[in-house]
């Protein structure tokens, strides 16, 4: 397996998690994810230490999210589409878990971009605060108050809508949820 | 420290225990050893955090995006032509067999030391291929080619005429640098269509009389649906290609088309394209029996909605 293959194996899945809680859109973190690998093949020669790959990827794929959203302000408050929840239905069989995902995702989307970077980079548990504050390029305590602040808006939104009414998959029309299993 | 300067530091604790051992948690751990009421809150803390980071690294990952990175990745490092495949060695083979006739090496000698000029400008024209050879050389080379052609489209040789000038044209482009070639046009100042039309049949007319490669049958449905922009001749490498552009709500997609033959690449037919990257741009690939067609979209045009083209 090539090094390339490696590191895409060590990361495309965090990644791609990263970039779902960033846009709320499963293309669009797909090609995110992509985009950032495509730099990696330009520039990550560059990188003189190979242990910092993982933090140079998750500070691309932010900063493309980051130039992307300024080109566009519709990420800013878009909900889940019924493709995303039709995706995400199709590809775990554990429906409940699924449903968590779902939901975790809708509760961070929820959250100003400045909270929901860095309360996803922290509940992906890849990173430190420390190299949490590298990606987002922000002082160390502005994360550590960020994540504060995140995870005390989050339970309150939690507790605030009840996890048996979840707003998820069982609101999408039956011909939509058809469509996205094939 | 105080016990809430403390509780701050472990709301930044990682619910996996990643910073058990990370010395800036240790003063603040010890805070919680010893006392009771915060103990209890970080226990609450960490399993609250522990579901809501489970919940996030459940989430599904589309089945095909690995796939698709590594083959944007292959493209972006020009991998689809790195290793040596059949064709390339054939090529590599073909060319050690080539033997310069006697004596040619001194007549080149002699050549040069009658029409040395000190710093010669070498006369250059297109991409790649700036190499100022001795003619006798390129002939060479281009004899070579001639032994061989691309394994994948045919097993007639391919005849490469040096164009006038002794430049050498490739045996066939490959697929990353038909998408340069493209947008390396279309992000010219420079860029014009030749004929802009919303009808696909007049663009396609146009096409065949100027005897480019016509996509007239392979057209997506979803693209046959969106209103012609208009169609150029694309020269890629010495090769003739076709660029198609068609306005989709305010952005445009493109298809670019070139003869089967001229492109060396294996790629899916009509139906069940490769999507991928190449750069900014989103990109759909696929071929039939006559030609290789790349449709590109950027912006607001994402992989997505190329897919759904077909």
């Amino acid at each position: 397996m090539s090094e390339f293959e490696q590191l895409v194996d060590a990361h495309y899945e965090a990644l791609y998690r990263f970039g779902m809680s960033l846009s709320k859109n499963a293309d669009t973190a797909g090609d995110l994810v992509q985009q950032t690998f495509c730099i990696w093949a330009q520039k990550g020669h560059q990188l003189n230490d190979r242990s910092k790959a993982k933090t140079w990827l998750f500070t691309t794929l932010h900063r493309e999210f980051l130039a992307l959203a300024r080109k566009s302000k519709r990420y800013s408050g878009e909900e889940l589409t019924e493709a995303v929840a039709g995706r995400l239905a199709s590809e775990e069989d554990d429906t409940e878990r699924t449903m968590d995902g779902q939901r975790a995702l809708e509760l961070l989307g929820e959250l100003d971009e400045n909270f929901r970077a860095p309360l996803a980079l922290f509940y992906l548990q890849q990173h430190s605060y420390k190299e949490i504050a590298e990606i987002l390029d922000v002082p160390i305590g502005t994360v550590m108050s960020r994540i504060s602040r995140a995870k005390e808006m989050l339970r309150r939104r939690m507790t605030a809508e009840p996890a048996s009414a979840p707003k998820n998959i069982l609101q999408l029309e039956p011909e939509a949820l058809r469509n996205n299993h094939g | 420290m105080d016990k809430e300067e403390a509780r701050f530091i472990l709301r930044c604790f990682r619910p996996d225990g990643a910073d058990a051992e990370n010395p800036d948690f240790a003063e603040a751990l010890a805070w919680a050893a010893k006392d009771r009421d915060l103990g209890d809150w970080l226990a609450h803390e960490r399993a609250s955090d522990a579901d809501f980071a489970r919940a996030l690294n459940a989430v599904g990952i589309p089945s095909d995006l690995r796939d698709e990175i590594l083959a944007g990745l292959a493209i972006e490092r020009g991998d689809d032509g790195g290793r040596p495949d059949e064709f390339d060695r054939s090529v590599i083979g073909a060319l050690a067999m080539v033997t310069p006739p006697a004596g040619l090496r001194g007549e080149i000698l002699a050549a040069m030391a009658r029409t040395a000029i000190p710093d010669m400008p070498v006369k250059s024209r297109g991409r790649g291929w700036r190499f100022g050879l001795p003619l006798a050389a390129a002939a060479g080379i281009a004899l070579a080619f001639l032994i061989s052609g691309p394994e994948t489209e045919t097993s007639n040789p391919v005849a490469v005429n040096p164009p006038a000038g002794g430049e050498i044209v490739p045996v066939s482009l490959t697929l990353s640098g038909l998408e340069n070639g493209f947008i390396e046009a279309f992000e010219s100042p420079d860029f014009t269509l030749d004929m802009e039309n919303p009808d696909h049949q007049a663009l396609f007319k146009h096409l065949r009389s100027a005897k480019l490669p016509c996509p007239s049958h392979s057209v997506p449905k979803g693209l046959r649906k969106l209103p012609g922009a208009g169609c150029r001749e694309l020269e890629i490498d010495g090769k003739r290609g076709t660029l198609v552009c068609f306005k989709r709500d305010g952005n445009l997609v493109h298809l670019v088309v070139f003869k089967r033959d001229d492109v060396k690449c294996k790629l899916p037919k009509s139906g069940k394209p490769v999507i991928g990257r190449h750069g900014n741009w989103a990109v759909a690939r696929w071929e039939d029996r006559d030609c290789v067609f790349v449709m590109l979209g950027k912006g607001d045009i994402g992989a997505k909605d190329l897919e759904g083209m077909f």
